[in-house]
Order: structure tokens, then sequence, then C-alpha cells
């Protein structure tokens, strides 16, 4: 709309201070003119006004050089142009008749000067000619014909209103467009304001559904509610992911999107990006291929969040929309001096996007070929969101696209570099030749041979390292027999048909099977192993022959073989889903798991000094990996200068090693995690004491789970007290007593403080509250085997959530005594099996830590951001944290104690308002 | 190993298929923005000019390869080729042409470098000219001979949108760019004697101007070579590269019409919308 008819209108008559100068330069240089040609003629009277005119424009000009104010220069060139015309009208002018030319001042003054000036002067020069033309004084000059005396000013005051009258209109037309245009912005703030709520408000009842739907999972449920609940589940964080995709193209829309520049290294959002793409391909038929250039520098600057988040989009619509053949990642660079150019390309064998909706692909909310595309999901706001955000890094996205062949997306944004060393390098090149054994059969997509083709020629020219393909086996093994190889890669379906011959391959040559990351088989354990998408970082771990190179030992790549239930571990990265994935390897071997998001609330976390193994990303926000380790190493306790910290780094070249130890990591873990590593660096680094076999854990196991004719043997009458029914208790603990008690532990060390808000909610007849104790007891409760407890608990929290609270009033008192007997039975168990209790302590005001109001509200900080994350484990350990400080000698748990309950029940929207309004109240009594 | 090969650098605007399909290896402009600086076409395309322009940018610089670029571009072909001839783009518009002949005296002779006179596709009538007599087994000098005699038979022409670009390019004046908008004036230009001109002007709706700059162009389709014709647009709306493409099949019939993408070296100079039909002479 800016650039409408009415804004050029308007341009071109509202005159600027260049164009006035311009005007009275230009009326000087004719006035000059003229009055150098009335000398050279002898016209005396016409020199000297013109003369006159010349001077007062000059002047005119010089005077606003200084002062520089439009509406002077204005006023002073109108009253030029008055002197100027009444001396014709007096003077009779050249010919007497040529003061018809005044007709042409209203229109002129009028346009070219806006109408605040313009009507003014010519109603005052049409008063002025009406009293000189009407009366007698125009017999003082020159003798103008009754006729026209009486005729001429009523012409111009006719000629004046038809102007006013234009102007009045044009006036009118500005201001119905002025509030057209404000009315459309207005709308669009409001679009954009109702989106941004929309989403928030969309956020609290999303926040109910992935809650229940994970209490549901943790109760006892048949498989098909467990599966149904699982897809609800997933429905829910997709749903949650369109959400955040409205809430970011709003955030960019209103400018409030700032780019953060940080040094990264491309290892690590590779690995990130392409644990994406593998998950949302999941089982789908297709090839991810991704083609990388090692040469890429290792530290670059730039806001690596965002480009992994625009490679993200491209990845995940190049796999939405490809039912067969290939996707294709491609990262590239181009150097120019210290600055370089980072290419990257996602290519699909898909649909393809026809001409016409080329050009409308970047729109907002625009889904192109709708029809086609009907069970495709999304927002069709990535694409605009991936845009905005490589425009505002100053980059550019082209796609190329032939309907029914694929579609290329290609962006390139300019970086600084801060390391030029390469990100991926060889340790020794000379005399590494590789075969590569590859079905090419199989491929029935031709793009995929190409692609796979021009990998392992990328990987050759790059690295320096000579590959040979071959597509039989007979070729291969003849080939082999030569002697020349020192490397055979092959695919894992290659490896299933010709195990024979691979074997014996594997005997004299170092062979690599390429696995597929879902279902991968048992090799040897001489035969190294790699998850697929095979690329130039899993190439070079493996020709670098680093610790991380996956061994496979164990026969499935998703058991352990040993558990440790008491060792407790801390993982620490920035990004979820890495967290995710480590947290799930782990979680065979029965650990305690901690997860925090960045180093400083690494070195918090490990102020309870009971952490066994900390995981640390090496390259995080905020403070880094690197830096943590360090501030973690220069504590004064031998506790800070012994813990086991491992590197996890998708950064796996020559010398990283070296590197990782010399700056205090013990080790280091490559990313992407293969088990059989992880297995070996917790056996290493993990206190034996802690570590139980997998034969201990069958015996152990066969002790727990026996019969319960067996255990009462040990616990007397264990397996079915009045209250709790052990042996289903022992049953969700997967049969480990160890860990049956450990959570009837928990569950007990938290009854004083259930007791205390039952009590203290029903006194105050606090309902809401109350519904939340009932409902967390009932899940808790079941799962320790109190099902009459949990019973009544559901009872309650049903009787709260309907508002029949008499049943409350009636039952309360008899819902706590069982609660009572609960526990005396938990306690009873507990130490007829050696395990002795110990009550919680009570927290004292001088137990209280003393913090400073940065860390608070960077605490603060970060419990908001796993509010909107959904992340309760994180919400419950900040809050919990907080509740054991204190600010200015008064103690938070009084407002952190209920943003812990509000994640325990997953109640995050409350959880951030509590936050939220804790925060608010802090800082105002600061 | 073949003997002699053509390259070409990137403003012969031909696509990446068509490059595919004839081997030809590009040597590539540069184009500087405020805040980086990129490789025509595979970093930064016409698209993303108009759009640079749209939103605010306020200046871009297009650089020809410099005399050490081609030394290496060169030394890589050489390694494929014994001996190369190289077509640029016309001397008087780039520096290209006499960054190719500084570099490609380190060659001994190896490196034939040919100066079209023309630009965009204009080039490409050239480069095609010249592989298809390398397939005809002609010798080095009989190729360079043909295609000068060709200089005077490419008509070269585009119609501009409006001289918004070509001010911004500095060849013309503000005033002209003024009159121009203001009186919906689409330049159309020319490529003669190594030099662009201006030869004709079309006013009106845009459409209709580029349907009229097409008859025009072939009004005389006796004397167009009919082996293989060029749409190069930089921005088009598909609607009016359909109509150009039925109109051209109309008036002038070719084996090959070929339709295709300007680089962003020529889109900085000529802006959006800019179509070009680029023949061949009898």
């Amino acid at each position: 709309m800016k650039n409408s008819l009415y804004s050029k209108i308007k341009q071109s008559i509202e005159l600027d201070m260049k164009t006035l100068i311009l005007c009275s330069l230009l009326i000087t240089v004719f006035a000059s003119i003229m009055c150098i040609l009335n000398i050279v003629t002898n016209h005396k009277s016409m020199a000297i006004i013109t003369g006159s005119m010349a001077l007062w424009y000059l002047l005119n000009i010089i005077v606003f050089c200084f002062y520089k104010k439009t509406s002077q220069l204005t006023i002073s060139m109108m009253a030029g142009v008055y002197i100027v015309m009444m001396y014709f009208v007096v003077s009779g002018g050249v010919e007497g008749f040529s003061i018809i030319w005044l007709l042409a001042v209203p229109p002129a003054v009028q346009f070219c000067f806006n109408s605040n000036y313009g009507i003014p002067f010519s109603l005052i020069l049409g008063f002025s000619l009406a009293i000189y033309l009407w009366t007698p004084l125009h017999q003082m000059g020159y003798h103008y014909s009754d006729t026209y005396t009486q005729r001429f000013p009523v012409v111009y005051f006719f000629v004046t209103f038809l102007c006013g009258v234009m102007q009045y209109r044009i006036s009118k037309y500005r201001k119905a467009q002025d509030t057209l245009i404000e009315n459309l912005e207005y709308t669009s703030r409001a679009k954009n304001d109702f989106l941004a709520n929309m989403s928030h408000e969309i956020r609290t009842p999303m926040n109910a559904i992935v809650g229940m739907c994970e209490l549901i999972l943790r109760d006892d449920v048949n498989e098909t509610v467990r599966e149904n609940c699982f897809n609800i589940q997933s429905s829910s964080r997709s749903l949650l992911s369109i959400i955040n995709d409205i809430l970011d193209f709003s955030k960019i829309e209103a400018g409030k999107i700032e780019l953060i520049e940080e040094t990264f290294n491309i290892a690590s959002t590779i690995n990130d990006v392409i644990n994406m793409a593998m998950t949302r391909k999941g089982e789908k038929n297709i090839e991810i291929i991704v083609r990388v250039d090692p040469t890429i520098p290792k530290g670059l600057i730039g806001d690596e969040l965002r480009i992994r988040q625009i490679i993200i989009n491209l990845l995940t619509n190049a796999i939405k929309f490809t039912q067969k053949g290939c996707v294709i990642l491609k990262i590239t660079q181009s150097r120019h001096g210290h600055n370089m150019n980072l290419n990257v390309s996602v290519k699909d064998t898909g649909i393809g996007i026809s001409e016409e909706n080329i050009e409308k692909l970047f729109t907002s909310f625009q889904r192109i070929d709708t029809k086609k595309n009907r069970s495709v999901e999304g927002t069709g706001l990535g694409l605009a969101i991936s845009k905005r955000l490589i425009t505002q890094m100053h980059g550019f996205i082209n796609v190329f696209s032939t309907y029914g062949e694929g579609s290329e997306f290609r962006f390139v944004i300019p970086l600084k570099i801060s390391d030029p060393e390469p990100f991926i390098q060889l340790e020794a090149t000379t005399g590494k030749n590789v075969a590569v054994y590859l079905d090419w059969k199989k491929y029935n997509h031709q793009q995929t041979q190409y692609q796979y083709n021009k990998l392992i020629h990328e990987l050759g020219e790059k690295l320096n390292v000579n590959f040979t393909i071959f597509d039989t086996v007979e070729a291969l093994e003849s080939a082999m027999a030569s002697g020349t190889y020192t490397h055979c890669f092959t695919a894992q379906d290659e490896y299933i048909k010709h195990s024979n011959a691979l074997s014996e391959i594997a005997e004299k040559y170092q062979l690599v099977v390429i696995q597929d990351r879902f279902q991968p088989i048992d090799l040897p354990g001489h035969i190294k192993s790699v998850f697929k998408p095979f690329y130039a970082l899993t190439f070079a771990a493996i020709m670098n022959n680093e610790k991380f190179v996956m061994d496979i030992h164990g026969p499935k790549i998703f058991t352990s073989r040993f558990i440790a239930p008491e060792a407790k571990i801390l993982v620490v990265d920035d990004n979820p889903t890495n967290l995710k994935v480590a947290v799930g390897l782990m979680k065979p071997y029965n650990m305690k798991i901690i997860t925090v998001s960045n180093g400083q609330a690494a070195i918090d976390a490990l102020q309870t000094k009971d952490f066994d193994i900390v995981f640390m990303d090496h390259m995080m926000p905020e403070m880094d990996g690197v830096e943590a380790t360090q501030m973690i190493r220069s504590l004064h306790d031998k506790y800070y200068q012994e813990v086991p910290i491992i590197a996890l780094t998708a950064n796996a070249v020559n010398g990283a090693r070296e590197m990782f130890l010399s700056t205090g990591f013990n080790d280091f873990l490559a990313k992407p995690i293969e088990v059989s590593v992880l297995d070996k660096m917790l056996r290493s680094w993990l206190p034996p004491k802690l570590l139980i076999t997998t034969s201990t854990v069958t015996k152990n196991e066969d002790k727990s789970t026996k019969s319960p004719e067996t255990a009462n043997s040990k616990t007397g009458n264990d397996t079915a007290n009045e209250f709790i029914n052990y042996e289903r208790g022992l049953k969700y603990a997967g049969g480990n007593q160890e860990i049956y008690c450990d959570i009837l532990k928990t569950y007990f060390a938290s009854s004083q403080q259930y007791n205390e808000s039952l009590i203290a909610h029903f006194d105050s007849q606090d309902w809401q509250n109350y519904t939340i104790k009932a409902h967390a007891l009932k899940s808790s409760s079941l799962s320790i085997g109190a099902e009459e407890f949990s019973e009544f608990a559901k009872k309650l929290e049903l009787a709260g959530k309907e508002g029949n609270y008499e049943v409350i009033l009636n039952e309360h008192n008899e819902f706590l005594k069982l609660y009572n007997k609960v526990m005396d039975a938990v306690q009873s168990y507990l130490l007829k099996n050696g395990y002795p209790l110990e009550q919680p302590p009570e927290t004292t005001e001088q137990d209280l830590q003393e913090i400073t109001i940065e860390q608070f509200t960077e605490k603060v900080a970060h419990i908001i951001d796993a509010c909107n994350n959904f992340d309760g484990d994180t919400i419950m350990k900040l809050a919990e944290e907080l509740c054991s400080c204190k600010l200015d000698h008064k103690a938070l748990s009084m407002y952190f104690t209920k943003v812990k309950e509000y994640a325990e029940d997953f109640e995050y929207e409350k959880a951030l308002e509590a936050t939220q309004n804790a925060e608010m109240k802090i800082k105002e009594a600061e | 190993m073949k003997k002699v090969w053509v390259t070409t650098d990137c403003t012969c605007d031909l696509s990446e298929t068509l490059l595919d399909k004839y081997d030809l290896k590009v040597v590539y402009f540069y184009i500087a923005t405020e805040h980086g600086y990129f490789k025509d076409l595979a970093e930064i395309t016409s698209t993303n000019i108009v759009e640079y322009f749209e939103q605010g940018g306020q200046q871009i610089h297009t650089t020809a390869p410099d005399a050490s670029e081609y030394i290496e571009f060169f030394t890589q072909m050489l390694q494929k080729y014994e001996e190369i001839i190289h077509i640029t783009i016309g001397s008087s518009v780039s520096l290209s042409y006499k960054s190719a002949i500084a570099a490609a005296k380190h060659f001994n002779n190896k490196v034939h470098v040919f100066d079209t006179g023309h630009l965009s596709t204009g080039i490409a009538h050239f480069v095609i000219k010249a592989i298809e007599l390398l397939e005809e087994n002609k010798s080095i000098d009989d190729i360079l001979a043909t295609l000068e005699d060709m200089k005077n038979k490419v008509s070269t022409s585009f119609i501009a949108y409006n001289a918004d670009y070509l001010y911004r390019a500095g060849k013309v004046s503000k005033l002209v760019k003024n009159v121009c908008s203001f009186f919906k004036i689409h330049p159309v230009l020319f490529m003669k004697n190594g030099d662009m001109k201006l030869k004709t002007i079309q006013i009106g709706n845009y459409d209709k101007s580029v349907l009229r700059y097409v008859r025009r162009e072939l009004k005389k389709p006796n004397k167009i070579k009919r082996n293989r014709l060029f749409i190069t647009y930089s921005t088009c709306p598909v609607k009016l590269l359909a109509k150009v493409n039925a109109l051209i099949k109309k008036l002038c019939p070719v084996e090959e019409l070929i339709e295709t993408k300007a680089s962003a070296t020529v889109t900085s100079n000529c802006g959006a919308n800019t179509i070009g039909i680029l023949f061949v002479e009898e």
C-alpha cells in the first residue's frame, strides 16, 4: 500500500527542501536572464523588476541555507511571487492582457505547495486584485478596459474556488487512504497478536493433553491403550511444534527475533540435524545421503541455532514429500578472505513443485498443491520462517524443482571464521586404500546410486583416500586377495547376503558395516560398525581409529550387559533431542540420570557432589562444556578434581582427544552416541562397586521376582500386605527389588511433605491444590502397589474435580489414616529388607544458600524456558534448587515449592505462571 | 581425453542442465552486497537480486573473475584438455576478457580467448557453435574464424521493465530513469559492435510491450537461423513467459526454443522482468 497511487501523488505534490531550493534557483536564473535581456532591449522598469526578483530569490536561498526552514522559504517565495504579480497588474506588464496569466496562480500554488499555503495565497492575491481593480485605485496604474476590470477578479475567484474544491477532494482522498493504511496496519498487527495469543492459549490445553498422556503411560494399562496414548502424545508434540512455528513467525513478523552470533562447530550442527532427520524418516523407505565438505573451517561465527532450524525445516519438508529415492543434504563452503559462505543444499526425489507454485512457495500460511498433499501435515510456515531467517542473516535461498521429479533448496549464508582448521582431518592418509562393496541393484532409484557414488568420490578426493567401488562380492574378493586394500566398507544388507565371504575378508582386513539405525544386526567383535547415514565424519572416525568408533560386542545394540541402579549420571547438552537420545540410551542401565541444558546449570547441579559421571556437550550457549569443565576442576574439593567428565562431541577429528584431555575432560564420546562405546565408557569410569553385571542382575531378578512363596521365606508375609501389594509393586519396578526399594524410599521421603500439604490445603479449603495432591498420590501409590490407597486418592481427586467437596470433607481424615498405614507398611518392608530409612531433614534457615539476584534471574529464566518446553524434570530440579536458597535472607521455598508441585503434576502453564509471579514479587521487593 | 574443449563464463546464462548437456565448465562472476560476496549462479540468482533491492538493499557490485582466478580455472581445465577455447562476455561491458587474456599468457598458446562482444545467451550461441564445430573436428583457427564471422549475426537484445537497474548500474542518468518510470517507458537494448545501445522504446502495459518487442525482433523470420533461439529472462511471471513462448512458436518456429534464466550479474544490470530473445541471423 505504501507504493500506492496516493503515495506517488503525495510525493509529487509536496515539495521538500531540495525542490524548494531548486525552484528558487531556477527563478533566480530566469529573472537574471530576463533582467539582462531587458537591459539590452532598454526596458528599464522591467529590468529593475526582474533584477529585484533575482536578488530577492538569491537572498532567500542564502537565508534558507542558514535557517533551513521549509515554511519560511515557502512564505518568502510566495511573498516574492505576490509582489511581482501585483507589479504586473499595476504596471500592466509587458502587455495589459498578460495578467491573464494570473489565472494560473491558484492551481500552481495549490498543487505545487500544499493547500495550507496555496489557498490563503490565492485568496490574498484575489482580494488584492479585487480591491485594486474594483476601486478607483486602478486609475493609478495601467488603464484596463471596464469589462476587464469588472470580470477578471470574478473569474480569478472562480478558478480559486475550483482549485479549492479539487484540493478538498484530494485531501479527503488522502485522509481515506491514511485511514485505510492505518486500518490495514492495525489488522496486520491484530492478526499477529491473535496468532501469538492463540498459540499461547493452545499451549494450555496441550499441556494437559501431554501431561495426562504421560500419566496414563506410567499407569499399568493394556497395550492398546498404551499405543493409543503414545499416539496422542506424539501428535500433541507435532501440534506443539506447529504452534512453536506460529510463535516464531509472529516474532519474525514483529521483528522480535534477534540473531545471536557465537562461535560454533559445524560438526555439532550436522550431527543434530542428522539425528533429527533420521527420526523424521523413521521406517520410510528412503535413503538420507549426507555430503559434507570436510574442509569447512572448525570454528565458525554465526547463529548456529537458527542455521540448524533452517536445515531441519528443509530436511523435514524433503522427507515429508519424498516417498521413494533419497534426500540429499549437501554442505559446502566457499572462502573469501577471512570470511566464508556456508552453502547448504537439500535435494529430494519427491513430488517436485510446479513453476506457478514456486512463485508462492515462500509465502506465509500458503500450502501448495493442497489436493496432492492433503495427507501431509504442516502449517506452510516452515519455508517462510526459513527464508526470513536467511534474509536476516544476509544470505539467500533458492529453489530449483522439476514437477514430479524432485526439488532442491539451496541457501547460502555468509559467516565469519574463528578457526580456519578443517573440521574433519585424517591422521594419516598414506597407504589407505578402501574397498567399498555396494550392491547397486538394491537402489532402484537412479539418483540414489548417483549420489552415493558422488559421496564416495568426494570423500576420496577431499580426504585424499583411494576408494574402489565393487558391485559384486566376487570382484571384491579377488581385489581384496591382491592385498592392496586396508579397509573394506559394506552395507548391512550386503553383509547379511554374503556374510561368509565378508567374514573371511574381515579376518585379514578391517571390515566396516554400515548398519540401519533402527534394525542393527549383531556382528562379531572384530568387525566395526557405523550407523547410516555414512558420511565424512563417521568415515574420519573409522580411519582415525578413534576410541569412539563402534565395535559391537553385544548381542543387540540396545541391550546392556550390566546395570548400575545406584549410579547417578549428569548429562549436559543444550539440544533437547540429544538429551533425549542420551537418556534413552542410558535407560537400560537403570541409572539415575539428571539432565541440564548448559554449563552453569551443570556446575550448580554438581554442588550436591553425588554424581558419578558427567557427560558434557562441549559446545553450548551461555557457558560451553570446556569452560564449565575448567570451572569444575578449579573448585576446591577433591570430588571436583576426580569426578569423571566425558565430553560429548560430534567433532570426531584427529587431535580432538588430546584437546579434550588437556582441557580437563577425562574422555570423550562421539555423537551420535553408540551404545557399545557408551557401554565401554560406563565400564571404564563408573566405580566398580556400582556395576552389577547381567548375570548378577539375573540372579538379583531371580531373587527379587521369585514366586511369592520363595519371597515369603525371606521377608515373611511380604508379597501381600493389607495396604500394599508388593508383588504388583515389584512388577512395576521391572522385577528388581533394589529398584523397588529405591522407589519406596523416594515415596517414603516425600510422604511428610504430602501429608503436610494435604492438611494445609484441607484447612484452607484450597480444593484445587488438594485435588492435585490427591492426583499425584493416586499414581505414585499405585506404582508401589498401594492399590487401595490409590483408589481412595482417585476417589478424592474425582470429587475435587467435580466440585463434590462434601466427599473430601467427610473422608479426609480416613484418607490420612490410610496414608499413614501405607507409610507404616512401606517402612516395615524397607526395614525388613535391610534399607534403613532416613527421615527427610528439615531445612533450617542456616542451611539455605544465599544467592545473588543475577543467579536468581538466571535460574528463573531457565525455569521459564523449561516450562515452555514442557520439560518437567528441569523445572523440578531448578525449583528444588531454588527451594534450598535464600535471596536477601528470604527463603525462596515459599514461592518455588508450588512451582515444583505444578511440575510434578505436569501443570507446566501453571508452573510458568507461578514462576513469573514469584519473579515479579521478588523483584518488586528488591 | 578430449584434445580441445570450450569453456566460458557464467554470464552465458545457460542452466545447469544445459551446462551438463554440453559438458561445459564456466568461470564464475561474483556479486558483492553490503554484507557478503557471493558466487553468481552457484550462490546467488537473479531472483535473489530482485528481492534484495525490493527489501531495501542499496548497492550491488558485480566483479568479473580476475587473472589469478582465471589461471586457477585454466590450470584445472588443462588437466583434462590439451587446449581450451575460452569464450567471454563482451570486453566493453566486462573486464572478464582482459583477465582471461592476461591469464592465457601463462599457458603457451594453449588457451585461446575469444571476445564475443555479446552477453547472456548471446554468448551461448557462440559456445554451442564452437562445440558443434569441435565435434566436426574443425581446427581451432577455423573455429575462431567462424566465431568472428558470427559476431555481427548474433542478435542480443532485451526489453527492460524500466530503467531503474540501468541507472543503478550507471548506464543511464537519473532523469532518464525518472522519465521512464513516469511514462511507463520500457527501454529495448541491444548489443552492437560490442557495446550496449538503446534500440527502441516500448510504452505502456508491460505485457503488451513485451509482445510488441518480440514481434518487432522477429519481423523478418526468414533471416533467422531456425536451429536455436533463447528466451532469457531475469524474473518473469509464468503467464507472460508462456505468451512469449507461444508467440515465438507462431512467428518463427525453431528446432530448439530454450528458456533460460539470466545470471545475477546480468540481472543486476537490467533488473526484474527483463526478457530477451536471442538468436543468430542467417
